[in-house]
């Protein structure tokens, strides 16, 4: 259930999530393994296609559009300070909690297609599922 | 765990294939809350569990019980993991279309993982240090990131579909460098490596490793001094130890 002994303490720069998520089993887990030829395939039920689709690279115009927006709200200004507080900053946080947020984003993303709020995106847009067919 | 009845006449889910010597945990929950058993034949044992007919089949509950029951064996023992979903119609049927016909090269594959885990390690590019080191390296990022300040989508569209597809250009040319080192270091750490396909631009790599039980730590630290190295231009994600889903032979 939970990754046990390899669990680091705090200041550890590598996440390590639960092996158990959902979003990580879809991710990396499923339709991996040994499959027994002419046995049925039970298919997983209950999360939308898109989820799984959305586990290759897709360079599309709204792909363009998002690394734009995010180009466009750098703060370049506060750059000249960042080294110190981010370096601070990284130690106490063990600087990877917005991937797991992300991954998981994606799969909530998934599960409720029709909430496509664009705001809350920009935010952390890093691992965001995208439809293709909303090019 | 108890071993499933050779005549039980309805379907059996399958999760993974093990070495029949093994004393496995006697309380393992598989899919649709039923208890994992095993069917023991030629040395090698799949884990298996009823299926109960009036309740559906493939929730995500069902794909994080087959993955618990999976890694959780994968823990201690080698096994091999079967693809989610796989259903034969009766207890006879494991072992004569499953067990019986591929009971040597389970048994080769299964030395080819023995003693071993899987781990898989994310490493992606930080987004924001990323495009800044763009804006500032790439003269033309620059210029389209002002042309397109302070205006609407609709406004600059083309503007922001170039700038776009630049960054993403920029982030494609950095990733081997990123990704080339990474790699040579858990070589000396693993026993195995099967890299996946990047799925976002700023992907710097994903790739799954199997990795001797003896040497975990080893390949613990090395991940952790590289996450260290790297920060904050890559952020590292470590999921494991799994059951060695991308080292199963095609059979």
């Amino acid at each position: 259930m939970s990754t046990g002994t390899m669990q680091r303490s705090r200041g550890s720069y590598v996440d390590r999530p639960s092996s158990s998520s959902l979003a990580d089993v879809v991710e990396i887990i499923l339709d991996k393994g040994l499959v027994i030829d002419a046995y049925i395939r039970v298919s997983l039920v209950g999360i939308e296609v898109l989820t799984i689709d959305a586990r290759i690279v897709i360079a599309s115009v709204d792909t363009y559009l998002r690394f734009a927006e995010a180009t466009n709200r750098l703060d370049l200004a506060a750059q000249g300070g960042r080294d110190l507080p981010d370096l601070m900053s990284g130690m106490v946080e063990g600087g990877a909690e917005g991937k797991s947020k992300g991954a998981v984003q994606g799969v909530k993303d998934a599960l409720t297609p029709d909430d496509d709020d664009d705001d809350e995106e920009d935010e952390k847009p890093r691992r965001r599922r995208q439809s293709s067919k909303s090019e | 765990m108890n071993q499933l009845d050779e005549d039980y006449a309805a379907e059996v889910y399958l999760y993974g294939v093990v070495h029949a010597d093994i004393e496995l945990p006697s309380e393992l929950e598989g899919v649709q809350g039923q208890p994992v058993q095993r069917v023991d034949h030629a040395g090698i044992a799949m884990l298996a569990s009823e299926v109960d007919p009036d309740q559906a089949l493939g929730t995500p509950d069902d794909l994080l019980a087959h993955t618990r029951v999976l890694n959780d064996t994968a823990r201690d023992f080698s096994v091999l993991p079967l693809a989610f979903g796989t259903v034969v119609p009766d207890a006879r049927a494991v072992v004569d279309d499953v067990l019986e016909p591929h009971a040597e090269a389970y048994t080769q594959a299964l030395s080819h993982v023995a003693d071993k885990s899987q781990f898989t390690l994310t490493v992606t590019f930080d987004r924001e240090t990323l495009l800044r080191e763009i804006v500032e390296e790439v003269p033309e990022a620059g210029r389209l990131r002002e042309a397109i300040a302070d205006t609407s989508e609709d406004q600059t569209r083309p503007q922001r579909i170039q700038l776009g597809e630049l960054i993403v250009r920029e982030l494609e040319k950095r990733q081997p460098a990123a990704a080339e080192p990474i790699l040579q270091q858990l070589q000396n750490v693993t026993a195995d490596v099967a890299e996946h396909e990047r799925r976002q631009p700023d992907d710097v790599l994903e790739v799954a490793v199997l990795v001797d039980r003896a040497q975990v730590e080893a390949f613990d630290s090395t991940v952790e001094d590289l996450a260290r190295e790297l920060h904050p231009r890559c952020t590292f994600r470590l999921v494991g130890p799994q059951a060695p889903y991308d080292f199963v032979p095609e059979v």
